[in-house]
């Protein structure tokens, strides 16, 4: 009989009364990231190391928007509220977490999170909702590559690359951990991958005097560095081998305005003025908060 | 004859107009980005150029309940500026701003004008003095610091240096390629379209509307990079020349027009501010 008693509890106060007896109403006052982070521990630290959380306070954006005096560069770097292909408001607390926890799951529409899955979630109201599997939702803000990547054709979603998963709990905190079965965890730590060798078609030829080395961007679904407002940038040396030794080295710098699109071919022209065995390409990039260069590939000619 | 012509010589450099900016007071800047989140300065500029239209307006229908609460405005606003910026507090016809204030309140109209015109004039001799400076010192693009990295040394540079560079380019493209020296007109060509394209690095930072983008680097642009660059390889001296004059009509005179009187003017101020 005593284990009739708490269907016969849900039946007298119904379903509704006992999802708001555990409902913590300040999670829906979109409270500072650590307080999600007390359950979702993986995705809070994945989070914490991602440049979403230095939106606000990175030097970077500190010098580009002129000590945060270029009003439209704000909303973007502590978005209220990210809606799909919509341009953010600014939130008026908590700006130094830049695009933090509820900039991207909290809805005041339904005053819930919001997410890919549909779970059962006591502390707070959840949402299912499909925006978060579909590239849109970064589009308010990432305008530029998500044209690009639109332009694309490409079936891969912004998620697919930036958010990379792998199987695990939501939740670390006990019992709640155990509400849910393991479901992809999606990396919140949103890594600006590094291109390889397989994502460039790379040829030279010799001609007049001169080095033309084509590049062809058939792996990276956007531009080539891509960047809504950020400097990054992409360097492509060439290096003249003779007698084992570099006789001559010639670099060409690419921006997010000068980039290699997706699918298309860029040459390069290079003016060796000495004779060379072999030539020796190497792709690097510098991304906008970088200070130095980092290695992607290299390729040699002849292979 | 003589001394008519030393006379007249006399007379024209005597009139030779000397142009002088007045720098602002240094307290301005805590009211202009980047120090201030906003222009408080030119907002409290704004109010008080409204307030007294309220004022002016609501005397001349009789207003007189709304041309108080104008008054008031104007004359909390107008103390304002000495609160603001110490060295124009005594400059500020205070006595006249009160009267203004007492001649509504007893709605004696000529009162209000004669005062509000003394009034007035203490603004307009303000900003025969410094609205322009303050123009060029908080109203441009503040270029002060800022380094671009330069695509053919790898080093930093100056705005002044890396345009120095890039120009040298061009100039030595029109040179080799006029004497035929091939292999130099290519070399200098390309850096020349090196660093052209490295400006995007810049401009980026504040044009962000596709409008402003389509002039540093639109599509239009882009093609007659494009174009340049095949000259370059054939040295084809008119198309080099034709790709050239565009680019300098349509891109850099465009940008060239817009910032550098700015610019300049403004680094006549020191880079201090």
């Amino acid at each position: 009989m005593i284990y009739l008693l708490p269907f016969i509890f849900l039946i007298l106060v119904g379903c509704d009364y006992v999802e708001k007896m555990f409902v913590e109403e300040d999670l829906l006052d979109r409270p500072p990231s650590q307080r999600c982070g007390e359950c979702h521990q993986k995705i809070y630290n994945q989070w914490m190391h991602s440049r979403h959380s230095v939106s606000w306070t990175s030097g970077e954006f500190v010098r580009s928007s002129k000590n945060r005096t270029k009003k439209k560069c704000l909303s973007c770097h502590a978005p209220l509220e990210v809606l799909p292909e919509k341009q953010p408001v600014v939130r008026e607390k908590l700006r130094e977490e830049g695009v933090n926890c509820f900039s991207c799951h909290y809805r005041e529409e339904t005053g819930s999170i919001h997410g890919p899955y549909e779970v059962f979630s006591p502390p707070h109201y959840s949402t299912y909702d499909p925006d978060y599997i579909s590239s849109k939702i970064c589009a308010g803000c990432h305008r530029k590559t998500y044209s690009q990547w639109k332009a694309s054709g490409s079936d891969r979603t912004c998620q697919n690359c930036h958010m990379p998963s792998k199987k695990d709990r939501l939740i670390q905190k006990f019992p709640y951990m155990y509400f849910h079965s393991k479901k992809e965890l999606h990396n919140h730590r949103f890594p600006a991958l590094k291109a390889d060798r397989k994502d460039m078609e790379l040829s030279l030829e010799e001609k007049d005097g001169m080095v033309i080395l084509r590049v062809k961007n058939t792996g990276i679904p956007h531009r080539f560095p891509a960047a809504q407002q950020g400097n990054p940038r992409v360097y492509i040396t060439l290096k003249g081998i003779s007698g084992g030794s570099e006789v001559y080295t010639e670099t060409v710098m690419l921006t997010a305005k000068t980039g290699i699109d997706y699918m298309k071919t860029k040459e390069f022209y290079f003016f060796p003025d000495v004779k060379t065995e072999r030539f020796s390409v190497i792709v690097e990039r510098k991304l906008s908060y970088q200070e130095k260069r980092e290695v992607l590939f290299t390729a040699d000619f002849p292979d | 004859m003589r001394v008519l012509i030393a006379l007249l010589l006399v007379f024209t450099v005597s009139y030779g107009k000397n142009l002088k900016l007045k720098d602002t007071p240094p307290e301005l800047s805590n009211y202009y980005p980047p120090k201030s989140g906003k222009m408080e300065f030119l907002e409290l500029m704004h109010t008080l150029s409204v307030s007294m239209t309220g004022v002016v307006v609501n005397v001349r229908e009789k207003d007189w309940e709304n041309a108080k609460k104008w008054a008031e405005r104007l004359q909390r606003n107008y103390l304002r500026i000495g609160e603001m910026v110490g060295k124009w507090d005594k400059l500020l016809k205070k006595k006249e701003m009160e009267a203004v204030v007492r001649a509504v309140k007893e709605k004696n109209p000529s009162a209000v004008r004669m005062n509000l015109q003394t009034v007035g004039k203490s603004c307009v001799q303000c900003h025969k003095n410094y609205k322009l400076s303050a123009k060029v010192k908080f109203h441009s693009p503040d270029f002060t610091g800022m380094k671009l990295e330069d695509p053919v040394s790898g080093m930093k540079y100056s705005i002044e240096d890396y345009m120095k560079a890039m120009t040298d380019d061009m100039k030595r493209l029109k040179v080799y390629s006029i004497d035929g020296k091939k292999d130099r007109a290519r070399r200098a060509g390309f850096n020349f379209i090196k660093r052209f394209e490295g400006l995007t690095q810049m401009c980026g930072e504040c044009h962000t509307g596709k409008k402003s983008e389509d002039v540093y680097f639109g599509i239009d642009v882009e093609k007659r990079v494009t174009a340049l660059r095949e000259a370059v390889v054939n040295v084809d001296v008119i198309r080099i020349k034709r790709n050239l004059n565009w680019l300098s009509e349509n891109n850099c005179g465009k940008c060239h027009n817009v910032h550098e009187t700015p610019y300049l003017l403004r680094e006549k101020f020191g880079r201090k501010r």
